[in-house]
């Protein structure tokens, strides 16, 4: 409704000689915006950009659809199909006029202001919005490789990678254990390991009750741990089992023909092994010179415009963000301050005050759902908390139904507003 | 009649030119803040465990963030978002979710 109006509105403002002074010059041509990456973040930033402001818009994105990430945990414990993890591109091209380039993205040159596409075309930009989300560092665990992930997979994409895991938790013999290798902070969605054992537990409670789930932290604490832990012991009792990192020593090596994980001081050998590794930027921002040693990259917080390059802006899982996780509604907060800024540097249109949002739920059953969030602002050159919140241990069984019921809504929500 | 016609055309020549001025910044702020419930908070809400807030009455909406800023209304979500609202955002918003509602 509201977008058939501000269409109607801008035919009218059109026909009335109006929309020429919107634009840099009359006569001139729209300036070009290009987004690297459509998940989360890019989709969003894309679309916002081409909702809001005049401007020619650009999406790159090698795949036909995003499966995503988040709620993927919810299809490993059969909760879910997987189809309702999948959103294509169609509206934004089609509802929003954003030019959808299915292509990989190779390279930048922010001299020329061009981006370069695998089948050799250079696609020149005013400005560049980045959303390249994450890339592993296979070399961080001995043994661990992109073969190796085909028998030892991460799942921590969307797309084959689930699927894979499903299929092996699906085929596991009744108890087996499942060993999940969670890594060090700051790594994408931090609640997602310790939800992903709360529904594989769902599952294997369903199914195969005598299984056995064993954690392998690479860090002594993890986030919303007390709450995972009193969902554990409620709904689970006796299968699942977290060892921090000054228990084992820390994941050093894996043996994936014997699906072996191998600490400091011990070998554990698992039926199905979830081996989520470190991680660094997408690699194009790394190739590109946006990230810094951590191998993230630095934002300014009021515009998300590289700190390193001028002109380029990168939002979601790749950035260091502040107060903020690395999350899906994260991404899709940063976006939209992304797009305002970009949008009021190339047109001239008004700034505001930049704010930001996330709230993480976790299902720790079917029917029971944890949340952490806030409210941030600028504060201190970062994107900073404001008001916090968390669930609390010992809340009635039907808040906890609610969240999940919350949940559920809020994917249908922020799906819609990425690519609808 | 020719009287009462006369008497319209400065008054509605007066309203085009004040009216949309007087709420063109109020909007670009409304729909700069909407962006952020569009998270959550579905223009067309088949879910309903989060309402849709589209085409909500304008004086409602400002009472509502009010309750949920002092604690009246418990939710922790919805805390968060109205104690990062001032009253002239909370206003700028409700006028924009009463006449367009969310999602660009």
């Amino acid at each position: 409704m509201s977008r058939w109006t501000r269409r109607r509105f801008i035919r009218i403002a059109g026909a009335a000689g109006l929309v020429g002074m919107a634009r840099p010059a009359i006569g001139q041509a729209k300036a070009r915006v290009v987004v690297i990456g459509g998940g989360a973040g890019g989709a969003t930033v894309a679309k916002y950009l081409a909702s809001t402001a005049a401007l020619e818009v650009t999406l790159v994105e090698a795949n036909p659809q995003y499966n995503t990430c988040f709620f993927s945990n919810l299809y490993l414990a059969g909760l879910r199909s997987f189809e309702t993890l999948a959103h294509g591109y169609d509206d934004l091209g089609s509802k929003h006029g954003i030019n959808v380039v299915h292509e990989s993205a190779v390279g930048v040159d922010p001299a020329a202001k061009t981006v370069r596409l695998a089948g050799g075309a250079a696609l020149p930009y005013d400005r560049l919005v980045m959303a390249p989300g994450i890339d592993f560092r296979f070399d961080a665990i001995e043994g661990y490789s992109e073969a190796a992930a085909k028998i030892m997979p991460h799942a921590w994409r969307g797309g084959e990678q689930t699927v894979l895991l499903r299929r092996q938790l699906e085929a596991m013999p009744e108890g087996g254990l499942f060993v999940l290798v969670a890594p060090a902070d700051p790594f994408r969605c931090p609640p997602g390991p310790y939800e992903r054992v709360s529904l594989v537990a769902d599952y294997f409670k369903r199914e195969k009750p005598k299984a056995k789930i064993l954690i392998l932290d690479s860090k002594n604490s993890f986030s919303k741990q007390e709450l995972f832990q009193d969902g554990w012991n409620r709904h689970y009792p006796g299968m699942v089992e977290w060892l921090p990192l000054d228990f084992t020593g820390g994941v050093k090596a894996v043996d994936p023909d014997n699906r072996a994980v191998k600490t400091a001081d011990g070998t554990f050998n698992a039926a199905v092994a979830n081996v989520i590794p470190p991680q660094t930027a997408g690699r194009i921002a790394l190739e590109s010179g946006l990230a810094d040693k951590s191998g993230w990259c630095p934002v300014d917080p009021s515009t998300l415009e590289s700190q390193l390059q001028a002109n380029i802006h990168l939002v979601g899982d790749a950035i260091k963000p502040g107060d903020m996780p690395k999350s899906a509604f994260a991404a899709n907060s940063q976006a939209k301050v992304c797009a305002m800024a970009v949008a009021a540097a190339l047109t001239g249109s008004r700034r505001f005050e930049p704010r930001f949002f996330n709230t993480c739920w976790s299902f720790l059953a079917a029917d029971d759902a944890a949340l952490i969030g806030a409210s941030y602002h600028v504060a201190d050159g970062k994107i900073a908390a404001a008001t916090k919140f968390i669930s609390k241990v010992g809340e009635s069984a039907e808040v906890r139904a609610q969240a999940a019921r919350q949940a559920s809504a809020w994917y249908a929500a922020i799906t819609a507003d990425m690519f609808a | 009649m020719q009287v009462s016609l006369r008497a319209a055309i400065p008054l509605l020549a007066a309203s085009s030119l004040l009216g949309p001025q007087a709420l063109a910044a109020d909007d670009e702020l409304g729909a700069f803040l909407s962006e952020t419930c569009a998270a959550c908070h579905q223009a067309d809400a088949r879910e309903s465990a989060i309402p849709s807030i589209s085409g909500l009455d304008e004086a409602k909406f400002i009472s509502l963030i009010q309750a949920y800023r002092s604690g009246m209304r418990t939710n922790s979500v919805m805390h968060a978002v109205a104690t990062s609202l001032s009253d002239e955002e909370t206003a700028a918003l409700a006028h924009y979710l009463s006449t367009r509602g969310v999602q660009p």
